[in-house]
C-alpha cells in the first residue's frame, strides 16, 4: 500500500492583479507607445534635415521630439514609482496622470500636424488612434472629454491656418507639405499663396469641424463599445470560472467526506477479518476466502486513501507554503533504494544517477510520495529484463528529475488523459490493478511545489516521466514559486 | 494473572474485533465507548494497558483522555497506545515517530491495524 503523503490541506495561491495594478500597467503601456511617437518625430526631423532642408521645420520637429522624450521620461518615472498594492482600488492620482498625458500628447500631435503640412495632414489618423487608446485607458466620460479637446485643437488649427494666424508659409517656404494631406487634391484650396475667399473658407471649415469632430467622437464611441463588449465577455468568463472552481471544491469536499465515511466501516472490516484469521479456527477453504476478503478490503482502503489524498490537496482552504529545504538527490536515492528488492525480484535493472546537488522547498515526504508513485508505475509496467533509470539534473533555476523505463508504454491516443482522475490506459489495465489516481496525486503535489510534470511515451518502447522543480535559492523564492504556478 | 487491557473506541465493531484478538492472545479486555465511560470504569478497575482511539465524539477526545489518565497517580506509568486515523478528517497525517515527542503515550497504531501488529505492540509494552 503506497504511503499516504504528509501534505498540508492549505495551499498558497497568488492573487490576481488588482484594479489599481491593471490601471498602472496600462499607463506603462502608454509610455511605451509614446516612445514610438518620439522615434517617429525624431526620424521626421532627421529626414527633413537631410532631404528637404527647412531650417525652421527641422528645429520645430526636433523640439517636439525632445519635448515628447522629456515628458515621457518624467511620466515613466512617475508611473513606475506608484506601485499599487494588489488589493488597492484604482486611484485618482493615476487617472489624473493618464488625463494629463493624453492631453499633452494631443497638443504635440497637433503641433506636429501643423509643422508637417497642416490641419489636414495624415497625422489626423494618429490622433484618432490616440483617442482610441485614451478610450481604452479611461472611463468613457474622460475619453469623450479628450475627443472634445482634440476637436477644439483641430478647429483652432484650421481657423488659425485658414485665417492666416498660423500661416503655413512661415514654416514651409515652398508651401509643400512634408506629409501628404488627408484630403489629397480635392478642390478645397488647402494651400494658398494668399488667404482664400472668406465665405468659402468659413463653409469649408465648418464642414471639416463636423466631419473630423464626428470621427473623433465616433472613434471613442466605437472603441468603448468594443471594450465594453469584451469586458462583458470577460465578466461572464470570470463568473463561469468562479462557479467551476466552486463546483470543483464541492466535488473535492464530497470526495473527502465520503472517503472518510467509508473508511471507518472498512477499517472495522479489515480489523475483524484480521481477528478472524488470527484466532478463528478456519479450514483451508475458509482461510482462503478470508484472505481474499482482506485483500479486497486492502484494495478499497488504498483507493479511499488516494481519493482522500487527492481531494485534500485540491481543497483550497487557506494558505501554506513548503516549509523544508529538501535535498532532491538524497530523497530520490532513498526512495529508489526502497524499490531495489522489488526490482530484483522482477528481474529489472534499477539505476539512479545524480549529476549534482539540488535543494528545493518541499513538505516532508512530498518528494518521496511522488517518487514512490512514479517508480511503482515504472516497475509494474516494465517486463522482466527491462530497465528503469532515474536521473537528477540540477540547472541554474530548477532541477530536472527523469524516470525512464523500457516498459509497455502508453497508447498515443490516451496520453493526453494520463493525469485525469481514475483514468488508466487500456494496456495498463491488462497488466495490473490500480486506482487511476496515482498520476493525479503526483501532478497535484508537483504543482503545489511550484514544479511541472510531463510524460513522453512510445507504445511498446517505454515511458519517460520528467519533473521540473524550482531550486530553493532564497526565502522569497518559495512563495514566488508556489504563487506563479497558480 | 492475565494482564488487563482497556480498549476505548466509539466503533462497536472495532471494539469487538480488538477484544477478540487480545482475548485470543490471553489478555483480559474491558471495553469503553467514550472517554467519560472509560474514566468512570478505571475508578473501580485496575488496568495494565490502554488502547485509545484518537477520534471519538470529538476529533481529539483520545488525546485529552490520555492526558487525564497520565494525571492520575496510579496510571502515570501505564502504557498507552493511540489508534489514529486523523488524516481522514484533517488531511494531516499524524507521524507516530514525532507525535510521541509531545504526547504522553508509548505507541501509535494507524487504522486499520491488523491482529499481528496489535498483539506485537501490546506484548512489547507489557514486557
Amino acid at each position: 500500500m503506497t504511503q499516504t503523503p504528509n501534505i498540508p490541506v492549505r495551499v498558497n495561491h497568488a492573487s490576481p492583479p488588482g484594479e489599481a495594478q491593471v490601471q498602472a500597467s496600462r499607463l506603462r503601456w502608454l509610455t511605451r507607445l509614446r516612445w514610438l511617437y518620439v522615434v517617429g518625430a525624431s526620424s521626421l526631423a532627421a529626414a527633413v534635415s537631410l532631404w528637404q532642408p527647412h531650417e525652421l521645420a527641422t528645429y520645430l520637429l526636433a523640439a517636439v521630439a525632445g519635448l515628447m522624450l522629456a515628458y515621457n521620461l518624467l511620466f515613466a518615472a512617475l508611473t513606475n514609482r506608484s506601485v499599487p498594492h494588489p488589493d488597492a482600488e484604482p486611484t485618482t492620482r493615476l487617472a489624473r496622470l493618464a488625463e494629463v498625458q493624453i492631453a499633452i500628447d494631443l497638443v504635440l500631435l497637433f503641433a506636429l500636424m501643423h509643422i508637417t503640412g497642416g490641419a489636414y495632414s495624415v497625422l489626423l489618423a494618429v490622433v484618432a488612434f490616440h483617442l482610441a487608446v485614451a478610450a481604452s485607458l479611461q472611463a468613457p466620460a474622460r475619453a469623450y472629454f479628450h475627443a472634445a479637446l482634440a476637436t477644439v485643437f483641430f478647429a483652432a488649427l484650421v481657423l488659425f491656418e485658414g485665417w492666416g494666424l498660423f500661416w503655413q508659409g512661415d514654416v514651409l517656404p515652398g508651401q509643400r507639405p512634408l506629409l501628404p494631406g488627408l484630403l489629397g487634391n480635392l478642390p478645397f484650396p488647402l494651400w494658398f499663396k494668399a488667404p482664400p475667399p472668406r465665405t468659402w473658407l468659413a463653409m469649408s471649415q465648418i464642414a471639416s469641424f463636423l466631419a473630423v469632430g464626428g470621427c473623433f467622437f465616433g472613434t471613442v464611441r466605437f472603441t468603448d463599445a468594443i471594450l465594453e463588449r469584451l469586458r462583458g465577455i470577460n465578466r461572464r468568463m470570470v463568473e463561469a470560472n468562479r462557479k467551476l472552481s466552486g463546483l470543483e471544491l464541492t466535488k473535492s469536499r464530497f470526495l473527502r467526506i465520503s472517503s472518510h465515511q467509508l473508511r471507518g466501516p472498512l477499517a472495522a472490516i479489515h480489523t475483524m477479518v484480521s481477528a478472524i484469521q488470527e484466532v478463528g479456527e478456519l479450514n483451508p477453504r475458509q482461510l482462503d476466502l478470508m484472505n481474499k476478503v482482506r485483500s479486497r478490503s486492502d484494495v478499497m482502503m488504498t483507493q479511499l486513501d488516494e481519493m482522500l489524498t487527492l481531494s485534500t490537496i485540491k481543497e483550497d482552504t487557506g494558505e501554506a507554503v513548503p516549509d523544508q529545504v529538501v535535498d532532491v538527490g538524497a530523497a530520490v536515492r532513498a526512495t529508489v533504494a526502497n524499490f531495489d528488492q522489488e526490482a530484483q525480484q522482477k528481474g529489472l535493472t534499477l539505476a539512479c544517477q545524480c549529476d549534482g546537488q539540488a535543494k528545493v522547498w518541499a513538505w516532508e515526504d512530498a518528494l518521496e510520495t511522488v517518487m514512490e508513485h512514479l517508480l511503482s508505475n515504472a516497475l509494474h509496467y516494465t517486463p522482466s529484463g527491462g530497465t528503469v533509470r532515474v536521473r537528477i539534473t540540477p540547472g541554474p533555476q530548477s532541477v530536472q528529475v527523469e524516470i525512464a523505463d523500457t516498459g509497455i508504454g502508453i497508447p498515443t491516443d490516451q496520453q493526453d488523459r494520463l493525469f485525469h482522475e481514475f483514468f488508466r490506459a487500456t494496456n495498463a489495465r491488462q497488466v495490473c490493478g490500480g486506482t487511476g489516481l496515482g498520476l493525479s496525486i503526483v501532478q497535484a503535489v508537483v504543482e503545489r511545489l511550484g514544479g511541472r510534470i510531463s510524460i513522453a511515451s512510445k507504445p511498446g518502447e517505454g515511458t519517460t516521466v520528467s519533473l521540473s522543480l524550482p531550486l530553493a535559492q532564497e526565502e522569497g523564492n518559495r512563495h514566488e514559486a508556489i504563487g506563479t504556478r497558480q | 494473572m492475565a494482564k488487563k487491557i482497556m480498549v476505548v473506541d466509539d466503533d462497536p465493531d472495532l471494539r469487538e474485533a480488538t477484544e477478540i484478538v487480545l482475548s485470543g492472545a490471553g489478555y483480559n479486555v474491558v471495553l469503553a465507548s467514550s472517554a467519560a465511560e472509560a474514566l468512570e470504569m478505571i475508578k473501580t478497575t485496575a488496568v495494565d494497558l490502554f488502547i485509545l482511539d484518537v477520534m471519538m465524539e470529538t476529533d481529539t477526545e483520545g488525546f485529552h483522555l490520555a492526558y487525564k489518565i497520565r494525571d492520575m497517580e496510579e496510571y502515570k506509568n501505564t502504557p498507552i497506545i493511540m489508534l489514529t486515523c486523523i488524516e481522514e478528517r484533517t488531511g494531516q497525517v499524524l507521524d507516530p515517530d514525532k507525535a510521541g515527542d509531545f504526547l504522553p503515550v508509548q505507541g501509535f497504531l494507524r487504522k486499520p491495524m491488523d491482529a499481528k501488529t496489535l498483539k506485537a505492540k501490546v506484548a512489547e509494552l507489557l514486557k
